[in-house]
């Protein structure tokens, strides 16, 4: 079981590798830092609290995040989680309101399921995520989208990395907006896929960094991510 | 489990985040920018020619009118002999008396009236007399009511209109910028181009007060635009509100 999910894994690497390579001729770069601070308690429950700022290319913001996740394991493998996000980001739109910033707030709910820890798997993981979330922007249209997230992670035996790849994808329930004669006809569409590939750096048993390497590909724009994420994390 | 629910509705509290006037909604204004074309309107002359003295009543009175609303007159005629007033106390006007005798002239009594009206400080319009011909040319173009004999026999004419000269049909203009503004702001924020029956949409607007103009040219004063506006309300989301027609001058 554990070979075949290694070749699955070095395909689906390898798949990405070069859906990140020949998409990157196009995309504007974006990198995204973050430092996370979880919490498990009654073995059951999780709280993280986490910061991201993200840069367009490597010096100019775009947006800075913070947020927090409480999760909780109901059974091996299956757990639920809700989150709050709140941005910071530029105000397109200050002569309106006269405030350089403007503020999103994101609510998300979702399951994740950790389909290998049914076959108590260890080193090996294959995760499915399912999240609802909802935006809220001062100036954009609120946003109701669904996200799934196939993980896939194998941490090597006696080395500090754990690779990854993750395909996501986000369907947003009220994408499009047609404005005919008499109404308003809103209806849902796949907003975008996201890639990533990277590492876990296992520093110590409570700390971990993970770099990765992402693309996101937006179906209605041109604006198309290349994304370098390095993120901090510390159990505690 | 009860706690987590209660978070979970806090969270939901803070996240709710307030909207104002703008961008960001599920709503449209729509409309029409007509236009028609015109000449420009010209100085109005009004020509009086009085009567005598014995034909005249205490407290006979014409009308005499101007472009500004804060300036319209009425002159009218006291005989001396008579105790009762003879001020017919109109409301919203400037009363000019003119006292005279029944033994007056045509050309006395346009002189007595003559200067009687020019007592008045800022008037709005020039006088002049030719015998018992008073000709009263308005200081400024544009549309003037026409001046009235009323009570009196004397004749009054109107030897040249101020009214602009509209030339043709009011149809939708193509391609005409028409601007939105977002709440109680001051200046638009943002504008489109009709299309090609004057026809504009600005959409995905919140709810909230809009006004929505557009620029057209004054028909009095040469070079002076002005705005066509209309405030209007967006109440509930996903909702389109027919702003109406917006008529202009070219």
């Amino acid at each position: 079981m554990v070979g075949y999910s290694m070749f699955f894994i070095r395909k689906l690497f390898f798949s990405i590798g070069i859906i990140l390579i020949s998409s990157s001729i196009h995309s504007q770069f974006s990198t995204w830092m973050g430092i996370g601070v979880n919490h498990t308690f009654h073995k059951m429950f999780s709280a993280e609290l986490g910061y991201e700022y993200r840069l367009k290319n490597t010096n100019e913001f775009d947006k800075s995040n913070v947020e927090l996740k409480l999760s909780q394991n109901w059974h091996k493998g299956i757990e639920t989680f809700v989150k709050y996000r709140n941005s910071i980001v530029g105000n397109r739109n200050s002569a309106l309101n006269l405030k350089p910033f403007a503020y999103d707030n994101r609510v998300s709910f979702g399951l994740d399921v950790s389909f290998l820890k049914f076959l108590d798997v260890k080193r090996t993981k294959l995760n499915w995520v399912i999240t609802q979330q909802f935006d809220n922007y001062q100036f954009k249209r609120n946003s109701s989208m669904l996200r799934n997230r196939l993980l896939f992670k194998h941490d090597v035996k006696d080395f500090p990395l754990s690779p990854f790849v993750s395909v996501e994808h986000f369907y947003r329930w009220n994408r499009d907006v047609v404005y005919t004669n008499d109404e308003v006809i809103i209806s849902g569409g796949t907003n975008a896929w996201r890639y990533f590939i990277g590492t876990d750096v296992e520093i110590s048993k409570k700390q971990r960094l993970m770099l990765s390497f992402g693309f996101r590909d937006l179906i209605l724009s041109t604006n198309d991510n290349l994304i370098l994420r390095v993120n901090y994390k510390l159990d505690i | 489990m009860k706690q987590t629910f209660l978070l979970l509705l806090l969270v939901l509290v803070i996240a709710a985040c307030k909207k104002i006037e703008g961008p960001g909604g599920t709503s449209a204004i729509r409309g029409q920018l007509t236009g028609q074309d015109y000449s420009f309107g010209d100085k109005e002359i009004t020509t009086v020619s009085f009567t005598s003295g014995a034909t005249i009543e205490h407290g006979d009175y014409w009308l005499l009118n101007s472009t500004e609303n804060s300036k319209l007159y009425y002159i009218y005629y006291t005989n001396p002999t008579w105790i009762s007033s003879a001020d017919p106390q109109l409301q919203g006007r400037i009363g000019i008396a003119v006292s005279f005798n029944y033994s007056d002239s045509n050309i006395e009594i346009a002189q007595r009236t003559l200067d009687s009206i020019n007592q008045q400080n800022d008037l709005p319009f020039e006088l002049s007399l030719t015998q018992d011909i008073l000709t009263v040319t308005s200081k400024f173009s544009g549309e003037v009511v026409d001046a009235d004999d009323y009570t009196t026999p004397f004749s009054v004419d109107i030897s040249n209109q101020g009214t602009p000269n509209m030339l043709g049909d009011t149809f939708g203009r193509a391609g005409e910028r028409v601007y939105i503004i977002y709440g109680d702001n001051t200046y638009s924020a943002n504008s489109i181009r009709t299309d090609e029956e004057g026809k504009f949409s600005f959409e995905g607007l919140q709810i909230g007060t809009y006004t929505i103009y557009a620029i057209s040219e004054d028909t009095i004063q040469n070079g002076k635009f002005n705005r066509i506006s209309k405030t209007i309300e967006i109440t509930e989301k996903k909702q389109i509100v027919d702003g109406g027609v917006f008529n202009v001058f070219y």
